[in-house]
């Protein structure tokens, strides 16, 4: 393992701890603030999330289900960001092979994400 | 269920799922799933959903320390998540078109799996792994400089079963790092120490990926998720702390039978049968 890797290994597991951190914290407040709410009952089905284009106007309401709602989506970034990170430093090694398995993963997981169905 | 009493239940669940897998050495989610669908009654989609965004959180907490330690092999992990990211899409896929019930049954065989892997652990590999252990410790993991210090063989093989795993993950919510483990520790000959690492690392990749799936198809419920995710993350935090984790013999039988137990129940939800305990 050279040097670089090292420094790379520094970097991921910091994006994973911090971006985890800060998506559990927003999603923690957000579900306080949903439960400080007047009346707020859960329904015993799903809570639905903001369609991705409407999220941004109800956070800036600072609407309890937008930041909620964005904290989890931090969370779920966090592994992608830890890719794309890694993406980067082999690209400065020139280690194609790596670069374009990072690649594919990511577009994999963009797939994923696009609401592909059956 | 006012709020807070709901947000607490959850986040109790996560904490007691979160804090056993980290003693049991298993992931969160072979507990998460049967809670939520046989003590709660959530649907089985939410249910998995919620798991796998659980697992994210710790995979990120638990591969944040490995990476530190220099022990996670993150271009052999972005390989295989080729086949493990496309199968967890798939398997998320697959579970929206597939009866429940028959999941509830897949959920308890793999809970049939887990505790026999965990008997077999202290029973007749024990002397094995005795012997191969004092072996896998002088195996080097990491290298001063240069490139790995191990050889990684099987390819194909590991990649089919990765996928397999991802698969299992995107239907079932579950990490599938006892396929994973095995596979690149057993198969493609990676350092025990090592693989575990990886698979740390991958599981919360792949998790990614199914849980993108339920949440396109609305099944996220995201108090639920959250709850749990913050009570996974806390309790396994706490847990590879403060706690040791289990190698006694009489501790690790209990949890098999326990677990051996839950997945009886599992099955029994698929077959719309209740047993005593569990999921009344």
């Amino acid at each position: 393992m050279r040097e670089r890797d090292y420094m790379m290994d520094r970097l991921l597991g910091r994006v994973l701890r911090y971006g985890s951190l800060v998506g559990l914290v927003l999603a923690f407040v957000g579900s306080v603030l949903l439960a400080l709410q007047p009346g707020a009952a859960f329904a015993p089905g799903t809570l639905s999330a903001y369609p991705f284009s409407q999220l941004l106007g109800a956070l800036q309401r600072g609407d309890p289900l937008a930041i909620l709602e964005t904290g989890l989506l931090i969370l779920l970034l966090t592994p992608p960001a830890a890719i794309l990170v890694a993406a980067g430093s082999y690209v400065r090694e020139k280690r194609w092979r790596h670069v374009l398995a990072a690649v594919i993963v990511l577009l994999i997981l963009a797939l994923g994400m696009s609401g592909l169905k059956l | 269920m006012s709020g807070f009493i709901e947000i607490f239940a959850f986040l109790l669940t996560g904490l007691a799922s979160g804090a056993l897998g980290a003693l049991l050495g298993l992931g969160g989610g072979v507990f998460i799933v049967p809670a939520l669908t046989l003590l709660f009654h959530l649907p089985l989609p939410v249910a998995v959903s919620s798991s796998l965004i659980a697992i994210v959180a710790t995979s990120c907490g638990a591969s944040a320390t490995y990476l530190r330690q220099h022990l996670t092999n993150v271009s052999l992990a972005l390989t295989l998540e080729l086949s493990t990211t496309a199968g967890a899409i798939a398997g998320g896929l697959v579970a929206g078109l597939i009866s429940h019930d028959l999941l509830f049954i897949l959920f308890g065989l793999i809970l049939f799996f887990t505790a026999f892997s965990m008997l077999r652990s202290v029973d007749g590999e024990q002397s094995d792994a005795e012997s191969s252990s004092a072996g896998e410790a002088d195996r080097p993991v990491v290298a001063a400089d240069g490139d790995l210090p191990y050889q990684i063989h099987r390819w194909p093989a590991g990649l089919a079963a990765t996928g397999l795993a991802g698969m299992l993950s995107g239907m079932l919510g579950i990490g599938g790092g006892v396929i994973k483990v095995p596979a690149m520790y057993l198969v493609m000959d990676i350092p025990l120490r090592a693989a575990t690492a990886t698979s740390s690392f991958m599981v919360g990749v792949t998790a990614v990926a199914g849980a993108f799936v339920y949440w396109n198809r609305g099944d996220v419920h995201l108090l639920v998720a959250a709850s749990v995710a913050l009570g996974v993350y806390i309790g396994a935090t706490l847990a590879s702390r403060y706690l040791q984790r289990v190698h006694n013999r009489f501790l690790i039988l209990l949890f098999a039978v326990v677990l051996f137990y839950v997945g009886l129940n599992m099955v029994g939800a698929g077959f719309h049968l209740t047993l005593p305990g569990l999921g009344g």
